[in-house]
């Protein structure tokens, strides 16, 4: 065959682009330590790494999922556990004045107030909050979990002017869930009546303008426009113990896996009322039932809520048992996510990134290859018959 | 008999011929780099009462291979064409580990569950919105940059359209005027007319990189070029090419030739050669990444829209999309030959949209079909129409206006096209966080919807059927993008390959080797030599006898 000048500069040409090619390529590899750096590079694997990659990227998701439900478990784990150490001294208090030869009206008092601090520090616990949410009021997480005692007072004027009723909270565990009536009889006397009973609190009381009226641990101050109380003047006043849920007991799921969704959430009504546990105790109603009986002393009573208050820390216990379990299975679900993790990691390094030694052997590879290519092409091009006719 | 005057005749020739040798070397010599040269060699004849005579310059070349270069020429010209689009193609669709589609749409649907974990928390929110962000930039970013290829795609083929105009009327003319010369080629006269030839045969070449050619020597010397089955060079004219820009391609040029007072389009005979190509990867390629992106975008935009209307944000207001952009466009073809001046679409039910390409095509001017041209099917048949009403299926509407179809009049409609680019976020959810509905009631910590939401990301709503999530559908797009690379790389390797072999065949017969020419040179020389040195000799002869005078 003919050989021309033409042919073989081409064919020298062509080696040094293919050669050099290889070279740009394995420089590319070298650095991003990658083997893939587009996916027509190896589709077949680079389908591969993208499913890989996406199941990571899941992994990844769901791990930030369980450790945020971690994190919210915990946060009920101490709280339940205050509230079990809170019912715990409830039960000291009540076992010493349930004994009838030792109790004395004083002790009760006594043992009455720490009850009733007791129940503020459970509607502190109650309204709780994790990152600025309450977390035992279901959806309703800008909302307290449950009202602290309350009170309000109003009423229409008998003559001119506004009537105007301030109304504050005394003793919380005083309260009951009763409405009131204070009606006067005259200008300066009136008659206190609970609406729900019909009975009179108090009766003919001795009234003296802008005195303030005290009965069931609430106070009541009234001003009647520019007179003075009238006989026939009523003012209602509604009184609110703690322990109303202002949450609405649903259960807050989070995924974890696809299509895998775990409760984060303990809901209020169930903690501390026992809504959907059969025998569940409302812990604020049992709290205002042992009060009332301490400041009435009825014994019998006293003795028969030791038993609830029982109950009321198995409900406790056991609900943060749950919270417990929940803890463990997301430890579990963490620790496998985490191997499921770190094995996909594994296959898709395999697949893209480089093995840096044969990397750095292809590299080596491709320059010298590159340098021989031009030794040669130098060798090649230097002779012509013209060099040797003289 | 020899007679003294006829030595020295038979020198003088010899001198002749060998100079003329020593020409054609030199000529062959200065265009060993030329483009197209072909190696010509001088072809000697002796004369019957003795002596040398130039036969002809024959001009080496192998016309078997000639002819399977051009088809080689067409099978790189497409496959090189092919593969820089789709290289560029990929680079559009192509992905950092924190921006494109894929990592975009797994944010969006990350920065989901962190609002599910948090539905409250004004932070998580605006995660969100900016992940929401993120995503609508991620597809306008593919929809720009494939918009951007497909326009200088166009570019090209518009260039090429021009060069091949330029080339065949050229070829036109080499034609012309080699004609009348071709006796003087057969009766291989040196008549200049090699460099014609060897012209024409190179524009054939650069020709057919660009088209494939079909040549056919018609007689005298002339060659008849076929495109496919039209003959784009015959004789001394040539058929000019022709862009038609279509309104159902974005305005994008069609290749069209006049036939029979109208035009016929180009694109079947465009197999081979870059030109075909381009078009191929402007139309099919780059416009099925836009396509598919597009589906996408409206897809996601219709399958959240419907959950978040579903729910309530914080300021307790339910029924507020998420996305906007849901749009439907009606396009008409220029062939159309009713009254019809304007199309419209328009979007009535957004739950009822499928992303198919619809065709209305009227049966009369009364009545129509609706085709689904996605999964060729038919969706209804003879609809009656009257003019002024309303077209309404898939939840889209389509108006006509300005006069009446005629039959067979069609018109297209799609509710995706343009989408990626399109796509936005509802300005009311932009401005205040908390209009994000992550419930299905307004309560703070309800987190339902954001679940819902959730759901969709591993859902199989892509593709017909439906079999793929938006991810892996995205994902497919580039895998099977980046396999067409792949393939089309390798292609042009292996036709790189193969031409060059060929060009090596050809270069062998036609190529010039300085070695041989320098040995060619020193034959002639010592021949022209020897021819004065018998010139030289019969003087000497002469002047013997003149002095025996």
């Amino acid at each position: 065959m003919r050989v021309t000048e033409n042919s073989m500069f081409n064919q020298l040409r062509r080696q040094v682009f293919r050669n050099s090619d290889s070279l740009i390529n394995a420089q590319e590899r070298m650095a991003t330590q990658k083997r893939i750096n587009r996916i027509s590079d190896n589709p077949v694997s680079a389908a591969r790494v993208l499913d890989l990659k996406s199941s990571i990227s899941r992994s990844k998701q769901t791990i930030n999922n369980i450790e945020h439900a971690t994190s919210v478990a915990d946060t009920y784990d101490t709280v339940t556990g205050q509230l079990s150490d809170l019912l715990g001294r409830a039960k000291e208090l009540v076992v010493k004045e349930s004994n009838e030869a030792t109790s004395t009206a004083a002790t009760r008092e006594a043992a009455r107030i720490e009850l009733s601090n007791l129940t503020s520090e459970m509607v502190q616990i109650a309204n709780t909050q994790f990152e600025g949410k309450y977390i035992f009021s279901g959806y309703q997480t800008d909302k307290p979990a449950f009202n602290d005692a309350t009170v309000a007072a109003g009423g229409a004027p008998v003559t001119a002017g506004t009537l105007t009723a301030a109304s504050k909270v005394l003793d919380a565990t005083a309260m009951n869930d009763h409405d009131y009536e204070i009606r006067f009889t005259a200008a300066n006397a009136f008659d206190v009546v609970d609406v729900q009973t019909g009975l009179a609190v108090a009766s003919n009381q001795s009234y003296t303008s802008g005195q303030a009226i005290r009965f069931g641990g609430v106070e009541v101050t009234v001003a009647n426009g520019t007179g003075s109380p009238s006989a026939g003047m009523v003012v209602s006043v509604t009184t609110t113990p703690p322990g109303a849920y202002n949450g609405d007991g649903q259960t807050q799921e989070i995924e974890i896996g696809q299509g895998n969704r775990i409760a984060t959430n303990l809901t209020g009504d169930r903690v501390f009322q026992g809504v959907g546990i059969s025998g569940g105790i409302d812990l604020f109603a049992l709290m205002n039932s042992i009060n009332t009986a301490l400041s009435e002393g009825d014994y019998d009573t006293i003795q028969a809520k030791l038993d609830e208050l029982d109950t009321a820390s198995e409900q406790v216990s056991n609900e943060r048992a749950r919270n417990g379990t929940r803890v463990n299975l997301l430890e579990q679900l963490k620790d496998r996510q985490s191997s499921i993790q770190d094995s996909l990691e594994i296959l898709r390094s395999d697949l893209e990134d480089i093995d840096v030694a044969e990397a750095m052997t292809d590299l080596t590879k491709a320059q010298n290859v590159y340098e021989a290519t031009l030794t040669a092409a130098s060798q090649i091009i230097q002779p012509s018959l013209l060099d040797f006719l003289q | 008999m020899s007679s003294i005057f006829g030595i020295l005749n038979t020198g003088r020739q010899a001198l002749n011929v060998q100079q003329n040798g020593l020409q054609t070397i030199g000529n062959n010599i200065s265009n060993a780099n030329t483009t197209g040269y072909s190696r010509q060699r001088t072809v000697l004849e002796t004369l019957s009462y003795g002596g040398v005579r130039l036969a002809g310059i024959e001009r080496m070349r192998d016309e078997f291979v000639s002819a399977r270069l051009l088809t080689s020429n067409s099978k790189l010209g497409s496959s090189s064409a092919q593969s820089t689009a789709l290289q560029q193609l990929e680079t559009a669709v192509g992905e950092t580990d924190d921006s494109g589609v894929t990592v975009s749409l797994r944010n969006f649907f990350d920065s989901l569950q962190d609002l599910s974990a948090s539905p409250d928390g004004t932070s998580e929110r605006e995660s969100f919105l900016a992940r929401a962000t993120q995503l609508l930039a991620s597809f306008s970013g593919v929809s720009d940059q494939v918009t951007q290829l497909r326009t200088q795609l166009d570019e090209q083929v518009k260039q090429q359209v021009e060069q091949v105009n330029t080339i065949t009327a050229q070829i036109a003319e080499l034609n012309q005027r080699i004609g009348p010369q071709s006796q003087a080629l057969e009766n291989q006269q040196n008549t200049g007319i090699n460099q014609l030839l060897d012209q024409r045969d190179n524009l054939i070449n650069q020709l057919s990189s660009i088209i494939p050619v079909r040549v056919i020597p018609t007689g005298s010397g002339v060659m008849t070029l076929f495109c496919g089955s039209v003959p784009i060079v015959e004789g001394a004219s040539a058929v000019t090419l022709q862009l038609s820009p279509d309104a159902t391609n974005s305005g994008l040029s069609n290749v069209v030739i006049d036939d029979l007072g109208g035009t016929r389009s180009l694109a079947g005979d465009l197999g081979e050669g870059s030109l075909g190509a381009l078009i191929r990867a402007r139309d099919d390629q780059a416009r099925d990444v836009l396509d598919q992106t597009d589906r996408l975008a409206a897809t996601l935009a219709r399958d959240i829209n419907s959950v978040h209307r579903a729910g309530y944000g914080l300021d307790g207001v339910t029924g507020r999309d998420l996305f906007t952009g849901l749009s439907a466009s009606a396009t008409f073809s220029s062939t159309n030959q009713g009254t019809v001046s304007a199309v419209s679409g328009q979007v009535i039910d957004e739950s009822a949209l499928t992303f198919d390409d619809y065709e209305v095509r009227f049966t009369s001017s009364t009545s129509y079909d609706v085709i689904d041209k996605t999964l060729g099917t038919t969706v209804s048949t003879g609809n009656a129409w009257a003019a002024g009403q309303n077209i309404e299926f898939g939840g889209m509407r389509l108006t006509l206006t300005g006069g009446a179809p005629a039959v067979g009049d069609s018109f297209d409609i799609n509710s995706y096209g343009g989408m990626s680019a399109r796509m936005d976020l509802n300005s009311a959810v932009v401005n205040d966080p908390r209009a994000v509905a992550a419930g299905t009631t307004s309560a703070s910590g309800d987190n339902r919807n954001a679940l819902a939401m959730i759901a969709l990301g591993t859902q199989m709503t892509m593709g017909n059927p439906p079999a793929q999530t938006y991810e892996v559908y995205y994902n497919n797009m580039r895998v099977r993008l980046g396999t067409q690379v792949n393939i089309a790389t390798s292609l042009q390797q292996q036709e790189e390959t193969a031409q060059q072999q060929l060009q090596g065949l050809a270069e062998s017969v036609s190529g010039v080797s300085l070695d041989e020419e320098a040995t060619n040179l020193i034959q002639f020389q010592r021949a022209y030599e020897a021819a004065s040195k018998v010139i030289g000799v019969t003087d000497e002869m002469l002047q013997t006898i003149i002095g025996l005078i």
